[in-house]
This record gives structure tokens, sequence and C-alpha cells, in this order.
């Protein structure tokens, strides 16, 4: 007989057996950056953002409404970009503004089809890529106001946009192309974008031929009055099922891809694909291409675990994974891949591209980084490094997260993939300001070294607070400047 | 459980036998409570690791690779905080070899002993700082 003490040893015993093989991550509450309350205004202080010694912070402009980018004309004269559209479903006016010396802004042009994701200048005209609303495109913006639309519906009406664009070396106008979904299916989180109810037969499109494993998934139908199911499969319309061997067509423009066109727009032509959301692209003093890549979310019908955003130098034709693929690794990985308590995301192509390259670096899961530039000035410091904008977590909707990710500018030595804060709140926590009670940066979502490569502009979209989805709050945008001190 | 009812012991073993679990139970209770418990507060570390070894800097570039997407600056992010606690190294070792819940498990084709040493030499560096 075993005394009752005894026995009542042996349950928590079990339990923390049980604890310790499963962990605690199951049991651990979200504690993502915009999971917090804000009431505005929002109010900044360059105080509150640290930076390593010898650097200072300034604001340049408050009250913008998702800010987006932010260029140079060739007076050196300051642009800013504002979206227009966030996630959240907020639409407002897409605009790009001259920010004049007395502080004002002036209104050079504005749009119907947000979200402008983002700005370039050269040889005297703006260039803007954007648009979900009614489908894709680039824009080229004369310093007067005169908008000439240089290609449009470019498949842009999913989950990720057109983004970009840089312009290289060559002259050529470089812009990306989000993915419609998480990682190839249409499901119900695309409804909860809106997306999917705008545009049912909406889907991703392949750049080149692939051949479907035929695996289909089966999610709620919230486009159905009757609480039905659906069937759907890879590169298809939602509701749609695929066949083992279905071999669906690669066109041009596609999805999750760079892509280039000529600056007065013709001359379409892919440059890599197998990418999820390329938002930031910029070339190095080297006059390589290097593009910010938004990871797999844990969502929809084929979630996806633990995928870190990535950075990678883009090579012409090449395939960088999506949708079976986290850079080398395949997802059919378990271990790393499997959402816990859920399988393992089976591949849905039959034959694979290629294995895709290791990443430049492996930048914070759900960090959402985005616009990026390289130091190419002496005087500011850290030449040949890149700087990314973090716009930081949206959990829980795109995932759990133990603790905020992102809300910050940090530099990447391409060389090593080493990353190290730049620029970030002073707090004894991490996090975007709303959710510190600092007056800090809240979601850096891009940065533009000016023309003479000594100050880095950092563009701050604002507050997102993260409910049931995403809360954007119009006027809480602000543009930051960073300069050396201590210069050489 | 079963040792009590097939092997005679001398009295008063089984109460000193309980208090002993009880008491292992109770450190590893704790130690994973502060597991559980991912909160780290302390200033952003935004400089280099100055006077660093060459082991802390191939440490650095590993965690980078293998580590810092999940773990940011060995911070809180998609996993727990991994440097506000001093945690042993074997158990820290241990983690990375098994995997325990969450985590990928990591094998010496993925990361070999020369690179996981130098990943718990970088972490104890960062917890110096
Ligand atoms: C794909 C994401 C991921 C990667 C990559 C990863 N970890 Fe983890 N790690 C986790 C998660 C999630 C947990 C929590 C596990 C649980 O409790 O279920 C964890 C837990 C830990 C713990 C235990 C911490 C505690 O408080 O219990 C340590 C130590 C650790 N990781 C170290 C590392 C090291 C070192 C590396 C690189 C070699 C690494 N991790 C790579 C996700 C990751």
């Amino acid at each position: 007989m075993r005394a009752p003490h005894e026995r009542l040893i042996l349950v928590p015993a079990l339990i923390l057996a049980l604890l310790t093989l499963a962990g605690c991550f199951p049991f651990l509450p979200s504690q993502g950056g915009g999971q917090t309350a804000f009431e505005g205004p929002r109010t900044v202080d360059p105080s509150d953002v640290a930076l390593p010694a010898g650097y200072a912070i300034e604001v340049v402009a408050t009250g913008l409404t998702f800010p987006t980018g932010v260029a140079f004309d060739a007076e050196g004269r300051v642009h800013v970009l504002e979206a227009g559209y966030s996630y959240g479903e907020v639409v407002t006016t897409p605009r790009l503004l001259r920010l004049e010396d007395d502080g004002a802004a002036t209104v050079v042009a504005s749009g119907e089809n947000p979200p402008w994701n983002g700005v370039a200048y050269a040889d005297g005209a703006f260039y803007v890529a954007g648009g979900t609303l009614v489908g894709g495109e680039i824009l080229r913006i004369e310093p007067g106001g005169t908008v000439t639309t240089l290609i449009d519906d470019l498949p842009s009406l999913g989950d990720h946009h057109t983004n970009g664009p840089a312009i290289g070396p060559d002259g050529w106008l470089y812009f990306g192309q989000g993915t419609a979904t998480n990682s190839g299916v249409v499901g119900i989180d695309n409804a909860g974008f809106g997306w999917l109810l705008r545009y049912p037969d909406f889907h991703d499109v392949p750049c080149e031929d692939v051949t479907l494993v035929g695996r289909n998934f089966r999610s709620a139908d919230p486009l159905s009055e009757d609480a039905g199911e659906v069937v759907t499969g890879a590169f298809v319309p939602f509701g749609t099922p695929t066949e083992a061997g279905q071999v669906i067509r690669g066109t041009l423009p596609c999805t999750g891809a760079v892509m280039r066109i000529r600056t007065d727009g013709s001359g379409l032509e892919l440059v890599a694909w197998g990418l999820r959301n390329p938002f930031g692209l910029a070339f190095s003093p080297t006059d390589e291409l290097f593009v910010t890549d938004n990871q797999y979310d844990l969502r929809g019908s084929r979630p996806v675990f633990g995928s870190a955003d990535l950075l990678w130098r883009v090579t012409p034709g090449g395939w960088y994974g999506w949708p079976d693929f986290h850079a080398d690794r395949p997802l059919t990985d378990a271990d790393f891949f499997r959402p816990p308590g859920e399988p393992a995301p089976g591949f849905v192509l039959q034959v694979h591209p290629g294995v895709p390259p290791a990443p430049v670096a492996r930048l914070g899961v759900h960090s959402s980084s985005n616009g990026l530039d390289f130091s190419a000035s002496e005087v500011f410091g850290h030449v040949g490094e890149a700087f990314i904008a973090q716009f930081g977590d949206l959990a829980p909707v795109a995932g759990k997260v133990l603790g905020p990710v992102g809300f910050k500018v940090i530099r990447v030595d391409p060389a090593t993939g080493v990353m190290r804060d730049f620029a970030v709140n002073r707090a004894p926590e991490r996090g975007p300001a709303s959710r510190l009670g600092t007056r800090g940066l809240e979601r850096p979502v891009a940065v533009r070294f000016d023309p003479d490569g000594s100050a880095l502009y950092v563009v701050d979209f604002g507050v997102v607070t993260v409910g049931d989805a995403p809360e954007p709050r119009p006027e809480t945008g602000v543009l930051w400047r960073i300069v050396r001190r201590d210069q050489p | 459980m079963t040792t009590s009812r097939s092997r005679p012991r001398p009295a008063g073993f089984g109460r000193l036998a309980v208090r002993m679990t009880a008491l292992t139970a109770l450190t590893a209770a704790l130690a994973l409570v502060a597991a559980c418990a991912p909160a780290f507060r302390g200033p952003p570390p935004l400089e280099a690791l100055v006077g660093t070894d060459a082991q802390v800097v191939l440490g650095e570039r590993v965690f980078a690779a293998a580590c810092h997407g999940c773990h940011p600056n060995a911070l809180a992010g998609l996993g727990p905080g991994i440097i506000d606690s001093r945690r042993p190294n074997w158990l820290i070792r241990l983690q990375v070899r098994t995997g325990l819940g969450a985590m990928p498990a990591f094998s010496t084709a993925e990361l070999d002993d020369v690179e996981l040493d130098a990943v718990l030499a970088y972490l104890d560096a960062l917890r110096e700082r």
C-alpha cells in the first residue's frame, strides 16, 4: 500500500515530467509588441531611443498617416510617402508629400489605389510601387505632380503587395511582388485580411511551370451562407481541389518574385522567384541586389512555425524556396516547422526548381524586416553594412511570440550575417513605445540614407495595436533622422 | 513507484524518499517556472562585445545563423529569453541537442561541438557585459 502523501507527490511529479517534455511554450500567453492598449495622440522624444555611442536621433516630421517611404529629389529635398492603406483594412489616401524647410508638407501627388509601399527617385522623377484594391502598379511621379502608370494589373490583390522599387546600376527599375497567401493555399485567414471577400478567385501565380503533389486542405467556407467546408489546393482559387501531377502554368507577372521593367514601363522581366514577401530592395555599394523577405506565418490552412525573416543576396534567375522551403531547409523538416500540436507542412510541389541558397542573414521570426539601405559613407560609418527597418510582430494574428520582436532598426554585416541593434527603444524591456509607455519608436518600416550618405532617415509607420485583427492608428507616423555626432 | 511493494525497507525510509522527491520536484519546478517566465529587464545591447576572443566571435556568428531568429539577441522572441537566468551550460546543451518542447533539435551534423561550445561562450559573454 502506498502512503497517501506518496501519491500526492506523484501528481505534481507527473505534471512536471509532462511539462519538461512538452515544454512551456504551449502554456505561455502571446506577448506581441502590438498586444497593448493605445490612447492617442502619440508624442515623441528622441531621448527615448538608444543608439550606439556617437550617434544622435532627431524628429523630422510627426502626424503622418501610414508612412512607408522616404526619398530625396535632385535638390536633396525630403519627400515622404503615405501608404493610404494599412493591414486592418483601413483605407485613407495614398500621397507623396514634400517636406518644406518651415516644417509644412506639400502634397506632390495622391492616388486611389493604396497601399503605396515604397518610393525611389532617379533622373528627375519619383517611382512608386504599390496597390492592392485594384491590383499592383508602378507609378512615375514628376516633381510637378504628373502621375504616369508604368505598369498595372500586377497580381497584388492578396496578402502581400507590390513593393520596392529600387533603380539598379543598370538603370532598370526593380520591384518586389509579394505572394497572395501565407504558404500557397487560399484559406479563411485570407478572409481575415479582407481580400478573399473582394476577390474570391484570386490566388498565387508561379513564375515558371510547377507540378503539384495534389495536396488539398479542408477549411471553413466564409464565402457561403451555410457553415459548409471546402477543399483547396495550392496555386488555385479558394475551394478548388488539385490533383497529383497537375501542372500550373508559369506566367509573368507572377507572385513571390522580384521583377524589373525599364523606367518607361516596358520590358517586364523576371529577376528571381520563390520569395514570399520581398518588401525591401536595395543595391549594395558593390552593386549587388539585396532583398528582405518576410517569411511564413502560423496561420491559415498550411501554417508554418518558426521561420525567420530573411535577408537575401539575389542572383538573377534564382529560386528562393517558397512555398516548400524556408531558405535552404525543406518545410518537411517537421522538427523545425511543425506548429505545436499540428502536422508538419508537407510539400505542395512535386519537383523543386532547385535547393535555395543560404541567406545572408536570418532575422527575427515575425520581425517583419522591411525597408533596407546600405551605408556608403565614412562620415556615417559602418560602410557596406545593411541597415534594416523592423516593423515588428503582428502577434498573435501572425503567430504567438513570447516577447515583442522587431520595433527597431538593426544593422547587418553581409559578410558574417551578424545582426546588431542600431536604433532601439531605451527601456528595460523590448517593444514599441506604445507598449513600453515611452515616446520612442513604434514601427520602423523603411530606412534610407540621404544623397550624401551622412544621415539615415527612418520611416516609422506609427502605432498598430493587435487584437483579433491589426488596429492601425492614423496620424501617428513619424519621420526620424539619425546622424553621427563624433564625425571623423 | 512499485519498489515499496516489492522490497522490504527499514522503517522511515519511505518518508525520507518522499521528502527527497519533494525537494527535487520543487527545485525542478522552480527552474521550470523560471524558464516559463521569460522576462528580461536590462539595457539594449548596442555595441559589439569588446575585447572578445575568437571563440566568442565564432559563437556570435553561429548564434546569428542558428538561434537569433527565435531568441533575438538571446532575449525573448518566438522562444523564451535565454540569458535572463543563469541556466547551467549542460542544460542549454541538452536543450539544443534534444530540442525539448517547441524548439527544434540541433544534431552534431547541424551544429558541431566546437560551434555549440562557441555559442555557450558567446552567451556567457552576453551575460557578463
Ligand atoms: C525555431 C525556433 C527556435 C530556434 C531556431 C532555437 N530555439 Fe531555443 N527555444 C525555442 C522555443 C520555442 C523554446 C521553448 C521551448 C518550450 O518550452 O516548449 C526554446 C527554448 C530554449 C532554451 C530553454 C530556455 C528556457 O528558459 O527554458 C534554450 C537554452 C534555448 N532555447 C537555446 C537555443 C539555442 C542556443 C539555439 C541555437 C542553437 C536555439 N535555442 C534555437 C525556439 C527556438
